[in-house]
């Protein structure tokens, strides 16, 4: 008797605290300009330390340590008890402003989900888009012996210095192509990334730098000889005389390691979010999932202590994109990108099953170019990615978040993805098509999960006593053969967002709507809500809610779910 | 004149601006390859300025609710023996790497470029207890065409295994001559007498010695099809249980008389075989098609003064593919051993031990002269490591149905035993393999960890060193 009143009491408490993670407390109304930056790259005059994490342990930490600590938090409990009701898991992302956006800070930098891109950035990337300079040799400075393919580093004839990665020995193009077309979207995403272009160049346009020091597997070190530029060239993938490679572009400033995706860098004072509560990192998984780019481990990442504009700051870069479009730095693979490299709930699935289901991973079909690895559209499933191994910060994704990666996702147009495409250099043209077409069908089927639990209304503005806004979903195509239809209603709301009287909803097949300029609730109510749906012939969508000043006519807030 | 002079001079002034205009165009598009877009300018929510004040604030972390504080405070309490384990490990994790320890077991455990390396595998059960092998391995010792191991295994039971085997290829795989030899020690081996119609309650335990060495040839004589034959000495030895009071000894639950031939006396002979081996398996350890047969007849001739005998075997093993990449494997066999006197070596006769397990029945439950037995195995893959095919995890459900006899009336269908169970088998890199498994029968339940492959035991046996088989 006693267990049994335990227990009632303990549900109450839980339904209690559930009910409590759900109330999300909203920002007070304010009207004024919206804030669009993060302060995080005030002026540190000591570099942060450099961080160097072991990638054995990076491994083992995020696939047990982490995620048992996230399955055993008592309030993590609640707030996935509070799911049923319709909360999150976790809480809202830190950086965002009023209207749900990510904010430009030294991680990223709104671009392509935000304005037009002209197509020469497209093409360009983040540098000039043309890799070393090829008026003299490149001197080997360095040699590149870790991770599965080897390289080296080279100096050309300014200055600059490049990381020389190659493609392994059975799949010429494959991991070049896919790294260039990766960090092009991602930089157009907003992400800080390295100046990555494919290049062509034969042995004669190598010379060994003076007292070049290498380091072998096992950590000892010896000067390099030309003999290891010969051996490091034969274990890579050639054509003919000529050398395919990807030229990675040095970042400037000092390197000081790899950002952890949990937790902050707690030497580097702008650094005041933790990273799994920054939207780009949660949202991240949305593109990852998109080019599967499954090795999203912490060493995939890069901080560098810059100095920019009379400043000294830390900017946040991802770097290494070979393994992504089902390329792998040791040839493509079926599972990558489908489950975790040892994940316990696939195993326990597929063990109770008795092998009379087939996962869905293993019935993908691998395109017939050589240059493509397992990347296709068809057995795709938006939300299903899973990375090498556990990311803390693709654990924390909201719908917000993903929606938020939907939205840019969705932004890349067809002759956008096909400009991308054209900077791989992909010798088959029929497998340039192939992924001109893959990542278009990929696209679409990511925006089209994520908008199905956020409607895409979005990027309200006000003009002439009108509110306008966009329906993502019908104009980026993602819904052919549908007709939407919209309902709005309003109320004037206070500074808390307490709303004095909704009207009835009103329909219409436009997305805008004419809203009151003036009220007699005006000093008590100063701000306009506006609650819209979308109604593609499957029912009305969950709202999402423009807040209007009428003071100044500024949308100052945006609600979703 | 002017005009033309005019002309000529407005036409100068016109390229000159031209030229100026091209190269301001050039320069302004030289400007703009250099920008990259900086997240300011007219976006879709409107015109987004370069930061300051006010369109700049410091956004901070979000804290815990009110509500999260008592409930995470002691979890946090009760979480402080983890972390501290967690920063051990964390620690040791980094000083294996960084001192190279991590690199060297990686390369020596493969799959490794390298010809050599060392295995472990783990075994554990209620006759052997706790145990593990190590091995060594180098597949070009003395040249390319030769390959060299030696294992040795011990338990916390004493199960003691020391094996050693070379492998000389005669121009291909298949044409090859196999050195063997090895020492094996079971302190707690089990008799429950001898026939289909042994007692469980008949249990007893003596310590089991076999040593061998010899060698075997095997030589293709069409595609798969090859010959086998084989010569090599091995001696048998038996005595007392090393624990008594723990296992109780065949000498307590049997009378001298009802003791089992050869009981406490050494057998030492050689046993010569020739056999028909097909094989058109293309994998060893995970093969998805293709079988085994084997036909074949060995002779035991003893030096001391026990029974001779010929024993004749047939088996088949075959792997079928089912849907996605399932496969069944079945396997049955058959042997007989004929002598013409009654007094065989005990330790020589058929039994349940591996490879001719019956897994739901402790090892050595039946033990007789011939043996009638039928596995299958239905395999589906639970965890791989990148391609199904490579290394990775099968789960399996198996069904075993046999029995021995000691004449040919007693092969009936009422005589034969039924088990069946399911197992995990990793398979794949060369340095673990094994299989965890629990076994069902009418009479007990048993659970076994090995390091051994159950259907392809008999091949490269003497390489191997999978003993006993070649003792009888």
């Amino acid at each position: 008797m006693k267990n049994i009143l335990l227990l009632q009491a303990g549900l109450v408490l839980s339904a209690l605290l559930a009910s409590s993670a759900v109330s999300l407390a909203a920002e007070p109304l304010v009207d004024a300009p919206v804030n669009w930056f993060d302060d995080d790259q005030r002026h540190v005059t000591v570099a942060p330390a450099e961080r160097e994490p072991n990638l054995y342990w990076d491994y083992l930490n995020e696939s047990v340590s982490r995620p048992l600590g996230r399955y055993t938090r008592p309030n993590r409990i609640v707030r996935r008890v509070g799911t049923l009701f319709g909360g999150d898991h976790v809480k809202a992302a830190a950086n965002v402003n009023s209207l749900d956006e990510a904010v430009n800070s030294s991680w990223f930098t709104n671009r392509i989900g935000m304005f037009p891109i002209p197509m020469e950035e497209v093409r360009r990337g983040p540098g000039q888009g043309v890799g070393p300079d090829r008026s003299g040799t490149w001197t080997v400075v360095g040699a590149k012996t870790e991770g599965v393919t080897p390289g080296f580093t080279i100096e050309d004839a300014r200055g600059g210095r490049y990381l020389i990665k190659f493609d392994p020995p059975e799949h010429e193009g494959m991991v070049t192509a896919a790294g260039v077309v990766s960090q092009r979207i991602l930089h157009l995403a907003g992400y800080n990334v390295p100046d990555d272009n494919i290049v062509y160049f034969d042995r004669s346009d190598l010379t060994l730098g003076e007292g070049v020091r290498m380091s072998e597997p096992n950590g000892t070190k010896r000067n390099m000889t030309e003999a290891d530029i010969d051996h490091i060239l034969g274990s890579v993938a050639r054509k003919g005389e000529q050398w395919r490679a990807i030229s990675s572009s040095f970042l400037s400033g000092k390197p000081i390691g790899p950002f952890d995706y949990k937790g902050r860098r707690k030497d580097d004072p702008n650094d005041h979010i933790k990273h799994e509560e920054r939207r780009e990192i949660r949202g991240l998984e949305v593109f990852a999932a998109w080019l599967n780019h499954f090795d999203t481990k912490q060493h995939n990442s890069l901080d560098m202590f810059v100095e920019d504009d009379g400043k000294s700051y830390v900017r946040h870069y991802l770097i290494d994109f070979a393994s992504t479009l089902g390329a792998g730095a040791s040839g493509p693979s079926q599972r990558f990108g489908w489950e975790h490299t040892f994940d316990p709930a696939a195993v326990v699935r597929r063990t109770a099953n008795l092998g009379f289901w087939d996962d869905d991973w293993r019935q993908q079909q691998r395109p017939d170019f050589d240059e493509v690895g397992y990347f296709e559209s068809e057995q795709f499933s938006p939300r299903g990615f899973s990375p090498h191994y556990p990311n803390p910060g693709f654990s924390e994704i909201t719908d917000r978040d993903g929606y938020w990666g939907a939205k840019i996702v969705s932004a890349f147009t067809n002759e956008q993805l096909e400009a991308i495409v054209e900077q791989a250099q992909y010798q088959e043209p029929e497998a340039a098509a192939y992924m001109v077409r893959t990542l278009g069908e990929r696209r679409d089927k990511i925006a089209r999960a994520w908008f199905d639990q956020i409607p895409p209304l979005d990027f309200f503005t006000h003009a002439n006593g009108t509110l306008l806004y966009h329906d993502l979903g019908q104009e980026r195509n993602l819904y052919p053969g549908t007709t939407a239809r919209y309902r709005t209603r309003m109320s004037f709301v206070n500074e808390n967002r307490g709303a004095l009287d909704w009207s009835d909803w009103n329909e219409s097949t436009r997305t805008e709507v004419a809203v009151p300029s003036s009220g007699d609730a005006a000093e008590s109510h100063p701000f306009l809500a506006v609650e819209c749906q979308v109604d593609r012939g499957s029912g009305w969508s969950s709202s999402v809610t423009a807040y209007v000043a009428r003071g100044s006519g500024r949308v100052v807030a945006m609600k979703r779910k | 004149m002017k005009m033309e002079t005019g002309g000529a001079g407005w036409l100068t002034a016109w390229k000159l601006a031209t030229l100026i205009a091209a190269v301001l165009m050039l320069a302004g598009s030289a400007t703009v390859a250099a920008q990259v877009s900086d997240g300011t300018g007219q976006s879709y929510w409107g015109t987004i300025a370069s930061p300051g004040e006010p369109v700049q604030a410091a956004y901070e972390s979000n804290g815990l609710s009110a509500w999260e504080y008592p409930l995470l405070a002691p979890w946090v309490v009760a979480s402080v023996p983890f972390e501290v384990l967690r920063f051990g490990l964390k620690s040791t994790v980094g000083f294996l790497d960084e001192s190279g320890t991590l690199y060297r077991i990686q390369r020596l455990l493969g799959p490794v470029d390298l010809p050599y390396g060392f295995t472990v595998t783990g075994a554990a059960g209620n006759l052997v207890g706790i145990g593990g092998s190590l091995g060594v391995y180098h597949d070009s010792i003395f040249g390319p065409s030769n390959k060299f191991q030696a294992r040795f295994s011990d338990s916390s039971k004493r199960h003691t295994r020391a094996t050693a085997g070379f492998i000389r290829e005669l121009g291909s795989p298949d044409h090859r001559l196999e050195l063997g030899g090895g020492y094996r020690r079971r302190p707690n081996a089990r008799f429950y007498g001898v026939g289909p119609g042994a007692l469980e309650s008949g249990e007893s335990h003596f310590t089991s010695e076999a040593t061998w060495g010899g060698l075997n040839y095997h030589v293709p004589i069409n595609g798969p099809v090859a010959i086998e034959g084989s010569a090599v000495f091995s001696v048998v030895d038996s005595r007392g249980p090393r624990e008594p009071e723990e296992d109780i000894s065949l000498e307590e639950v049997y009378e001298e008389e009802d003791r089992p031939s050869g009981y406490t006396q050494r057998s030492d002979g050689w046993v010569v075989s020739l056999g028909l081996v097909r094989d058109n398996t293309l994998t060893d350890g995970r093969p998805n098609s293709g079988g085994v047969q084997r036909l074949g007849a060995s002779h035991f001739s003893p030096n001391t003064g026990d029974a001779s005998f010929t024993r004749y075997r047939a088996e088949v093993q075959q792997f079928l593919p089912l849907w996605f990449d399932r496969v069944l494997a079945v396997r049955g066999y058959w042997s007989w051993l004929d002598a013409d006197r009654t007094d065989v070596n005990f330790q020589r006769l058929m039994v349940n031990d591996d490879p001719d397990v019956l897994r739901g029945y402790s090892d050595f439950r039946w033990r007789d002269r011939g043996m009638l037995a039928f596995t299958a195995e239905y395999r589906y893959p639970i965890w791989a490591y990148s391609e199904t095919t490579g290394t990775g995890l099968d789960a399996y459900l198996f069904f075993d149905w046999g029995q021995v006899f000691g004449q040919r009336e007693q092969i009936a269908l009422t005589n034969l035993t039924e088990s069946y169970g399911l197992g995990v088998r990793l398979a794949g890199g060369r340095g673990f393999s094994g299989r965890l498994e629990i076994g069902f029968s009418d009479e007990d339940t048993v659970i076994r960890l090995r390091g051994d492959q159950l259907f392809q035991f008999g091949k490269r046996g003497l390489y191997h060193g999978r003993n006993p088989v070649p003792a009888r």
